[in-house]
């Protein structure tokens, strides 16, 4: 630029004496329209550059907002990090697999001891009940029912009553839907939450020792309180006896779609429940089957029939007992035999001979 | 209604579990406080709301209807890992000092930073508490005003004993916490 303007002032051919005005004004004219040519490419280039500044600048505003909204900025990198994702899976299986397994391995073990507990309550029960009347009546009803016998003996031999349902915001331990089986509110539900999410955070910082780990169950008396937490929230249902199979897979279904539905509304959960009055309807679910599938007292009669039958019951322990007794009396009768049988029936032999 | 988390901070015996009472329905008795680090209780109420945009000249919204879920926490020398998840999810903070201590004015500071490490966006009160003994003060309330000044908070004077502003100060964070 210096060096154009000083160019121009080379060329400009001005004499060193006053001029009139007149050939000032054509000399300024001159000079601009050298100045003109001499400096509209970099005008234009200028201008040029100037929209392509403003272009970018409108570009660097648009990833700001972008990237201060977090919602926006999840959807923008969502894609790019899904394929990145894919790409190294299918690029290093390996690689990926290690880095996985500290997630992965506890996931599959949790669900395995999950799965192996529903099993073993499943065998227990069966054989139980496999020979009793009971067991008999029930093999009779799973036919015509067209289900399992194990699902039947299931059905009536565990009572199983939920009494209470939170929905509760992780981090803050608010209360964010409550259904009760009575139907009536209680009314510390929210003062609850706030206890139980308490001594869930304190049972992590004091047993968790950095692991992903969380409090599952608390049991007190008949009652037991069976969590099943997720990314935002977690379901805590106050039951009564055993769960049925696959209740805890239910609650997590029921978890993964209010999470799903209301994703945005619980990351930044400000304490208004209302955008999320729907997650009750979804938690119903939990309560309503439950309570539908089963007659409550029937089944606890049933239940305490099934003590009582295994109280009275020949245990193995028992027979044993019996045998050995068993045992011993022919070693003590073979022993009298070997001792006094022979004149015994010498003596028999004749009396019945004269008679 | 809106639920509204909120966390006592301060020393061990500057009257946390006391304004909570005060102020308060409880449900679970004190003793947890020592078993496992806190306790829960709570108090509704109805306060102004944030104003409309373009709302009329008093500057108050709609009245509000809150649930403030308290989690007075147990007062340590030190902020330990329990307490750092206590207070995750607080949208309000009271900060306790006794007037009659000077010491545990001085160790708010430690509060703050290790509350809002947790929780960034928290709203803070600073509470003397305790100004029913007048005899014994060890700070003035000028003190307290300029600390809670440079947190931008409100600071106020309190007595658990008689009650004096402890109303006025929870209502004040409740309010804060709406904007």
């Amino acid at each position: 630029m210096t060096e154009t303007t000083d160019r121009a002032s080379s060329i400009d051919p001005a004499p060193p004496s006053a001029p009139s005005p007149a050939t000032d004004h054509d000399e300024g004219e001159a000079l601009e329209l050298l100045r003109a040519i001499l400096l509209e490419q970099s005008r234009a280039r200028m201008v040029e550059l100037q929209g392509e500044v403003n272009r970018l600048q409108h570009l660097l505003e648009m990833l700001e907002e972008q990237v201060n909204d977090d919602d926006a900025l999840i959807a923008t990198i969502q894609p790019v990090i899904a394929d990145a994702i894919s790409s190294s899976i299918s690029d290093s299986r390996d690689e990926m697999i290690e880095a996985l397994y500290p997630i992965t391995g506890r996931l599959v073990s949790k669900a395995v001891t999950e799965a192996m507990r529903d099993l073993v309550r499943n065998i227990d029960n069966q054989m139980r009940n496999a020979f009793s009347l009971g067991g008999l009546k029930r093999q009779m009803q799973a036919r015509a029912g067209g289900v399992s016998q194990a699902e039947m003996a299931l059905r009536s031999a565990l009572p199983f009553v939920v009494e209470d349902l939170f929905l509760i915001h992780r981090d803050s331990g608010l209360l964010i839907s409550y259904l009760a089986r009575t139907g009536h509110a209680q009314s510390d539900s929210d003062l609850i939450s706030g206890m139980l999410t308490a001594i869930r955070d304190f049972v992590q910082d004091a047993f968790g020792r950095g692991e992903a780990g969380q409090l599952e169950e608390i049991d007190y008396g008949d009652l037991r309180i069976l969590i099943e937490a997720g990314k935002y929230a977690y379901i805590a249902a106050v039951v009564e006896g055993f769960e049925p199979l696959g209740y805890r897979g239910q609650m997590r279904d029921v978890l993964y779609r209010i999470e799903h539905n209301h994703f945005r509304h619980l990351r930044r959960y400000d304490g208004d429940a209302t955008a999320l009055a729907s997650a009750q309807e979804e938690m119903r679910t939990l309560m309503v089957e439950q309570l539908r599938s089963r007659d409550a007292g029937a089944a606890a009669r049933e239940a305490s029939r099934l003590a009582e039958q295994r109280r009275t019951a020949w245990t193995p322990r028992t027979v044993f007992f019996v045998l050995l007794c068993f045992v011993v009396l022919l070693l003590f009768l073979w022993r009298m035999w070997s001792l006094f049988g022979a004149a015994f029936d010498l003596a028999l032999l004749t009396d019945l001979w004269t008679l | 209604m809106i639920s509204k988390k909120i966390c006592l901070l301060g020393d061990f015996a500057v009257g946390k579990t006391s304004l909570v009472r005060r102020f308060v329905y409880d449900r679970f008795e004190d003793k947890y406080i020592s078993t496992i680090g806190v306790k829960v209780s709570r108090k509704s109420l109805v306060v102004a709301g944030a104003p409309a945009s373009g709302g009329g000249a008093s500057g108050q919204g709609a009245p509000v209807e809150m649930s403030l879920l308290i989690w007075d926490l147990a007062g340590s020398e030190e902020f330990d890992r329990v307490r750092a998840s206590y207070v995750r999810g607080a949208a309000g903070a009271i900060l306790v000092c006794d007037l009659t201590r000077r010491q545990t004015f001085d160790s708010l500071p430690q509060y703050l930073t290790d509350l809002t490490a947790v929780v960034p966006d928290v709203r803070v009160a600073v509470v003397g508490n305790k100004s029913d003994l007048v005899d014994e003060q060890a700070l003035s309330p000028e003190e307290l005003t300029t600390f809670a000044a440079q947190l931008e908070a409100p600071a106020y004077v309190t007595s658990a004993k008689s009650g004096a502003h402890v109303d006025d100060m929870f209502r004040h964070l409740a309010r804060a916490m709406l904007t």
